[in-house]
């Protein structure tokens, strides 16, 4: 595995057990199978397939909210954080915007810092994410779509991140606030040295973002190079497909 | 302002108002609640006893006045604690998952077994008459209802991504539970407190009136119609005017409990 890599996940599987039927009966899912990859420092890496082919599973799993059934993930970092797909239920409906962007460094309090320092730092973070500072005091529902999902970000760099894992950010978002969204995140790559592991089924916005790519299908890794090989030349015959039918849209 | 807020404002004013006429209803009781007069029993109401008396000749008005306090506070002292308590197992059942929720559901199923008002009597039945015996066994009856409903609240909101997001950003057990859980469910434990605090007036006055709750010469409004009902015939009003009380209060809670829920609801918060 490379020396600078910042993540190495290797044959990460995850299989759901639940009981079916009318008997009850124990029967497995397997969502992610021996998948394998790893990212570099400063890198955007791409994980794309259609709806159900384990790419938000193995991002759960990198983030350490799902336990995986089996495989390593190695995190050569100190932190790391994750922007969700639905930025209006990403924000706790009963806590103000500044309040739902200290959690960043709220329960880290090694840190050092007092509640007052974690609120000027929040502010900093609303600024760096251009969210109007105004906003600090409105709650999630009086917000935008993209206003909302800016504050998530700004509560995930708070603790500055070397990796941000992106889980379909922009799929809630209207086409035009979708590009805004890809525009800071691009401006945050380079101030801040931020990896991604960049989860979407827009394979547009991949192309765009993404430096390396890797496409999902059925809980595997089919297809795995730089973003230029994999979207401009597929190999596999089910890329093919992924890409002819957005070509098709 | 919209319609439902006026109405939800309106009924928890009335309520406010209601138990404060509960709280210092004592003070403005014409008669003393307690002091016997054989000589005026079972008196129809009058001038001098506005609700009658009963067949010990104590004034009715001055005992509905006097007697809501062990109504009605009781009630809401029940409630509060069975929603606490409740509450408490439900939050650990749905966080906590596994064997713990399992353990803890089938304890509340065991309790569900039983027809509520059935367990409550047999509860206090055991225990023997009095208030504190009372109170015990209603606990025992209700607080199962809130064990389920956090329960099934909890399971709803323990994935959301700002719970997720939460956990990320290294809050603890208890910052989950206190500060993204129980805020995002408590309204709808709010509204069925309401609620149900006309559900446990109603229980204890029937606990009261079997002779298992507050004992005589305590005034309370169950006891007060078990005590009347031996005099339907001749003097109705010993009965009338606690029904009408327990009546009263039990509209009140129920009507207040729906206009929150109404409101929550228009807003999307239940």
């Amino acid at each position: 595995m490379g020396a600078d890599s910042i993540l190495e996940v290797r044959n990460l599987e995850k299989v759901f057990r639940d009981r079916k039927g009318p008997r009850g009966r124990l029967e497995e899912d397997v969502a992610v199978r021996g998948v394998s990859f790893q990212l570099e420092r400063g890198e955007c890496f791409g994980l794309i397939g259609e709806s159900g082919s384990g790419k938000s599973t193995t991002a759960y799993m990198v983030a350490g909210l799902l336990k995986p059934s089996s495989g390593e993930i190695l995190f050569h970092g100190t932190h790391m954080q994750m922007v969700f797909q639905d930025p209006m239920k990403a924000l706790n409906p009963r806590r103000r915007v500044l309040d739902n962007i200290c959690e960043g460094l709220l329960y880290n309090r090694r840190n050092g810092l007092s509640k007052t320092d974690i609120r000027e730092r929040a502010l900093e973070a609303m600024d760096l994410v251009q969210l109007d500072r105004a906003y600090a005091g409105r709650f999630g529902r009086e917000l935008s779509g993209g206003e909302c999902q800016r504050a998530t970000i700004a509560r995930a760099i708070l603790i500055h991140p070397e990796l941000l894992i992106c889980d379909e950010v922009t799929s809630a978002l209207d086409v035009s606030v979708q590009a805004q969204i890809i525009m800071l995140l691009g401006e945050l790559k380079k101030k801040l040295g931020l990896s991604y592991l960049f989860i979407s089924h827009d394979i547009a916005l991949v192309n765009d973002f993404c430096d390396r790519v890797a496409v999902m299908y059925q809980g595997k890794i089919i297809e795995m190079g730089t973003t230029k090989d994999v979207i401009g030349h597929p190999k596999e015959a089910y890329t093919k497909e992924l890409i002819q039918s957005v070509l098709t849209l | 302002m919209r319609k439902t807020e006026l109405r939800a404002g309106f009924m928890v004013l009335l309520l406010i108002l209601f138990l404060l006429v509960v709280l210092f209803g004592r003070q403005f009781a014409p008669n003393d609640p307690y002091a016997s007069n054989l000589s005026a029993s079972n008196e129809a109401p009058s001038a001098e006893y506005p609700f009658g008396t009963d067949n010990l000749g104590r004034c009715i008005l001055s005992r509905v006045l006097s007697g809501a306090v062990a109504s009605v506070y009781t009630a809401i002292l029940i409630v509060a604690v069975v929603s606490v308590f409740g509450t408490a197992v439900g939050l650990l059942a749905g966080y906590g998952g596994g064997w713990l929720d399992q353990i803890l559901m089938k304890i509340t199923l065991v309790f569900q077994a039983f027809p509520g008002f059935i367990l409550a009597v047999a509860i206090a039945g055991m225990l023997g008459p009095g208030l504190k015996n009372a109170v015990f066994s209603l606990v025992a009856m209700y607080w199962t209802s809130y064990a389920r409903l956090t329960r099934s609240l909890v399971l709803q909101v323990k994935n959301e991504a700002y719970v997720q997001a939460a956990i990320l950003c290294g809050a603890k057990r208890r910052h989950i539970l206190f500060r993204h859980i129980l805020p995002n469910i408590i309204l709808p434990l709010m509204t069925t407190a309401v609620s149900d605090i006309s559900n446990v007036i109603l229980s204890m006055a029937g606990l009261s009136f079997l002779g298992l709750g507050v004992q005589a010469p305590q005034a309370e409004w169950g006891l007060m119609i078990s005590n009347g009902r031996q005099f339907l015939q001749t003097a109705p009003w010993a009965i009338l005017f606690p029904s009408a009380a327990i009546f009263l209060s039990v509209v009140l809670f129920n009507l207040t409990g729906d206009c929150l829920r109404d409101l929550f609801t228009e807003r999307g918060e239940v």
